[in-house]
């Protein structure tokens, strides 16, 4: 397992890393937040760390040494994957870096996956161990910390390659010249979209989901938040793209859903402080039961963030189609399925510029420390048959009636708990 | 030749270092921000003094401290001992590029001053000045990236200058000088064909996307835009662009594809580059970035105008370098496209050259009128060395080996270019 080592971001992969130790970081050269200049920064390898994580959490019992990756991305890229955990029927996903600039959603993922595998004793003494245990024995938790490999790639590249505020993946389009009358989401009238023609390089992965809406476009304040406008493609793309689970990327995570019939997931962004929940589940009392759980987990007051998580519906933050957080709900209904969007706040990132890859380092530790166990939570939670009948509130205890009795404590064992 | 260090240590800590050479700036808390020698600066290494580098030299200091009150200059200082000191070494390079970005254009003004024969050692100079800069870019870890995929970047960033020229083409300042406008539309004729040249090799390499299109850029500025009312702040939230409030309105990066969605606003370009507003934003305080809005706000159309210069030749070095990286990776790999990636870096160079003798940039003021670019050439390459020998002592004294080790190579590289300058035969009168 890692020696005590500080909170590094991960890079894909680097060759230098091959003739480095186990755990070793490596001093790499990004763009600097303007573009116009180097920041050395070092780094650990995504790839290396999962691989070392996979053979020592075999050795343990509790991980899949046969999956290393759910799929490969539009530039061949694997998607890496760590499959933790015994149980056969109750399963999560964790998954990370939809978005490629958001450096610190990689990080959760990989870092509760490192958790669990690091703490993980098949003889525990401890109720924490004793707890650890139980998860691992009874849960099978699938982490996906990188879903845009090639958009991260592109972020950490040295300049002038090297774009630190690209969001899509790097999937290239050229087109001919077209119109589009796009499809509003909620109807009204369509948009119509003219285009020049152009090779349109960067595809929105978490608005090209096949939901039912996708290619619906969508808006807040009269500013376009899901686009089928290829201009809206690049570096702050909203692009969702020629068609839905159209891109590499979510047809690997699409195709993984269908197949393991998740009992819930997880989604992890940046930044803003929100913990969001699909509207399509604001009245389901389960969903909400955990979800609320799971805010409450974050904001203690132990984790000593003065700022709290603000729990929401999706479309309350803006709205959008053809994000995994829908699509999850749509294709596993009455399951938890929440989307954590990660430190810092608006006002923090606009005061010190810390919006995406340029959250410092030094934030890494306490934004896994104040989530670790709400990610906890949402897997002890996943245990919960779900069915209609647990879906009403109880009038007696307002708490999600019958079956869902036993959830009140799903997350509340989790309350104050550190690393 | 005399550079002052800024650090910051507890007042006991300088103490107890015994009587060292050092002016003072600022007392603060239980500490004191002063300017040190390098030799001062070696010894408290030496001494295991435990400080905190601030800025790399006193004119960083007085630039970041500039017209702000004594209240405003230690909130300025207290924000770096936080956010930028722990973390010092690992801005070096950003700093190197800028001081070597200076040491080039004074290469390409000497170069311009001189007779043949010394230009073309000049000429070999400025490309050394192209290594540097690429070393500091680290290009060497484009090992990890694919030819084609270089190439593709080579492309995409060549569409992106053509679009910044072609908008540039028909701002206000070209029209005060229309041999500026002739020459946009010269270099952006030369560039079509570049990026023709660049698509046609990526189609060759297996690469089809560009075969019939070329690929499609936004260009962002960073915007004042006025009044801020709430639907204008909350569509910024809801872009996640990072913005300051300022006079009435916000600042934000905007896409310049769609500055049409503010009509009925007031609209100003603050920076040509929006990137460079983040940049900004994340290193300084709220009174920092006031002052500094204030003076782009109020600055005349001549300092707009090389602003907007100053951010194309950024952009046209960038390309060079690029390409450069590209020809080196091509020639390890025996590839066919050396010849062509020579010719395009032969006309790159020119280009550059011509747009930095035309309008002197990232030249300080008193240095835009000489005669003797040479004299300010060496006392820049002399100043840079100095920079790395500080910079040397400062890794090691970190256990940054691999980061030690760079600037070192760079110091050497450095005082051949010094050896290189010192040789050149007197200046004609």
């Amino acid at each position: 397992m890692p020696p005590p080592r500080p909170f590094r971001y991960h890079v894909y992969h680097r060759d230098a890393f091959n003739a480095l130790p186990n755990w070793a970081s490596h001093t790499i050269t990004v763009a600097g937040l303007s573009g116009s200049g180097p920041e050395t920064k070092d780094v650990y390898s995504l790839k290396k760390d999962m691989d070392q994580l996979r053979v020592e959490g075999a050795a343990k019992g509790i991980v899949d040494a046969g999956v290393v990756d759910v799929g490969t991305s539009a530039r061949g890229r694997k998607l890496w994957a760590l499959k933790v955990g015994l149980g056969t029927s109750h399963k999560v996903l964790f998954t990370g870096c939809h978005h490629a600039r958001e450096w610190i959603s990689v990080e959760i993922p990989y870092l509760v996956a490192e958790y669990l595998i690091e703490k993980y004793t098949a003889t525990p003494t401890t109720e924490k161990e004793k707890r650890i245990k139980h998860l691992l024995h009874n849960r099978q938790i699938w982490f996906v910390p990188m879903v845009n490999p090639d958009g991260h790639v592109h972020t950490m590249t040295a300049p002038p390659i090297g774009k630190r505020g690209w969001r899509p993946n790097r999937k290239a389009y050229p087109l001919s010249a077209g119109t589009i009358a796009a499809p509003r989401f909620g109807g009204g009238a369509p948009r119509p979209i003219s285009y020049p023609a152009g090779t349109y390089t960067g595809v929105d992965i978490n608005r090209n989901y096949a939901t039912p809406t996708w290619g619906q476009e969508t808006f807040k304040l009269g500013s376009v938040k899901t686009s089928r406008d290829p201009q809206d493609s690049g570096e702050n793309s909203i692009w969702c793209g020629r068609s839905g689970s159209g891109e590499a990327e979510s047809q690997a995570i699409d195709a993984l859903i269908a197949a393991q019939n998740f009992r819930a997931s997880i989604t992890y962004h940046s930044f803003s402080q929100l913990l969001l929940y699909p509207d399509a589940a604001s009245a389901d009392a389960y969903v909400q039961w955990v979800g609320s759980g799971m805010r409450d987990l974050i904001n203690d007051p132990a984790h000593g963030n003065p700022d709290p998580y603000t729990y929401q519906s999706g479309s309350a933050l803006y709205p959008t189609t053809g994000d995994l957080m829908d699509f999850s709900y749509n294709r596993m209904p009455a399951r938890p399925t929440f989307t954590p969007e990660l430190r810092p706040t608006e006002a923090i990132a606009t005061a010190n510029g810390w919006a995406f890859s340029g959250l410092p380092e030094s934030e890494i530790g306490p934004c896994f420390r104040e989530h670790l166990g709400a990610a906890l939570a949402l897997i002890n939670c996943a245990g919960h048959n779900a069915s209609t009948m647990n879906r009403g509130v109880s009038a007696a205890t307002a708490m999600p009636a019958s079956k869902c009795q036993i959830v009140r404590h799903c997350w509340e064992v989790f309350r104050a708990w550190t690393p | 030749m005399l550079i002052e260090r800024i650090i910051y240590l507890t007042m006991s800590a300088l103490a107890a270092m015994g009587p060292i050479p050092h002016a003072e700036l600022l007392r603060q808390g239980t500490g004191i921000v002063i300017a040190v020698s390098d030799e001062a600066l070696k010894v408290l290494i030496s001494r295991q003094a435990p400080f905190s580098l601030l800025y790399f030299s006193k004119d960083d200091y007085v630039e970041a401290t500039r017209g702000l009150s004594k209240k405003e200059i230690e909130e300025a200082v207290d924000l770096r001992i936080r956010k930028w000191a722990p973390t010092s070494l690992n801005h070096a390079s950003a700093w190197l590029y800028s001081a070597e970005l200076h040491c080039f254009a004074l290469t390409v003004l000497a170069k311009n001053q001189e007779t043949p024969s010394t230009q073309y050692i000049l000429g070999s100079h400025g490309y050394a000045a192209l290594d540097f800069l690429g070393t500091l870019n680290a290009s060497d870890q484009y090992a990890d990236v694919s030819l084609v995929d270089m190439f593709e970047s080579a492309l995409e960033k060549e569409v992106g200058l053509i679009e910044e020229l072609t908008d540039a083409r028909s701002a206000d300042f070209v029209k005060l000088d229309s041999s500026e406008s002739m020459d946009f539309e010269r270099e952006i004729k030369q560039r079509h064909t570049f990026a023709k040249g660049l698509a046609a090799t990526l189609t060759r390499l297996g690469n089809e996307n560009y075969r019939d299109t070329l690929p499609h850029t936004n260009i962002y500025r960073a915007v004042w835009m006025a009044p801020a009312d709430t639907a204008l702040i909350g569509r910024l939230k809801s872009q996640f662009e990072p913005y300051v409030e300022y006079d009435g309105g916000v600042v934000s990066r905007y896409n310049l594809r769609r500055l049409s969605e503010l009509s009925g606003k007031k609209v100003s370009i603050l920076y040509a580059n929006g990137d460079e507003f983040l940049e900004n934003i994340s290193n300084t305080t709220s009174a920092q970035i006031r002052r500094d809005l204030g003076v782009r706000k109020s600055r005349s159309v001549d300092s707009s105008t090389q602003e907007r210069r100053e951010h194309l030749s950024m952009l046209r070095l960038g390309l060079l370098l690029l390409k450069q990286a590209l020809r080196n990776r091509a020639a390890t790999e025996s590839h066919g496209e050396v010849g062509g990636l020579n010719s395009q870096i032969q006309k790159e160079m020119t280009l550059l050259e011509n747009a930095l003798v035309s309008h002197r940039v990232w030249l300080h003021v008193s240095e835009t009128a000489t005669k003797d670019s040479r004299s300010e050439l060496l006392r820049c390459e002399q100043t840079l060395l100095q920079d790395l020998s500080i910079l040397v002592a400062l890794a090691r004294n970190q256990g940054r080996i691999s980061l030690g080790g760079l600037f070192q190579k760079l110091a050497f590289a450095k005082a051949t270019d010094i050896k290189r300058i010192e040789s050149l035969p007197p200046t004609v009168q």
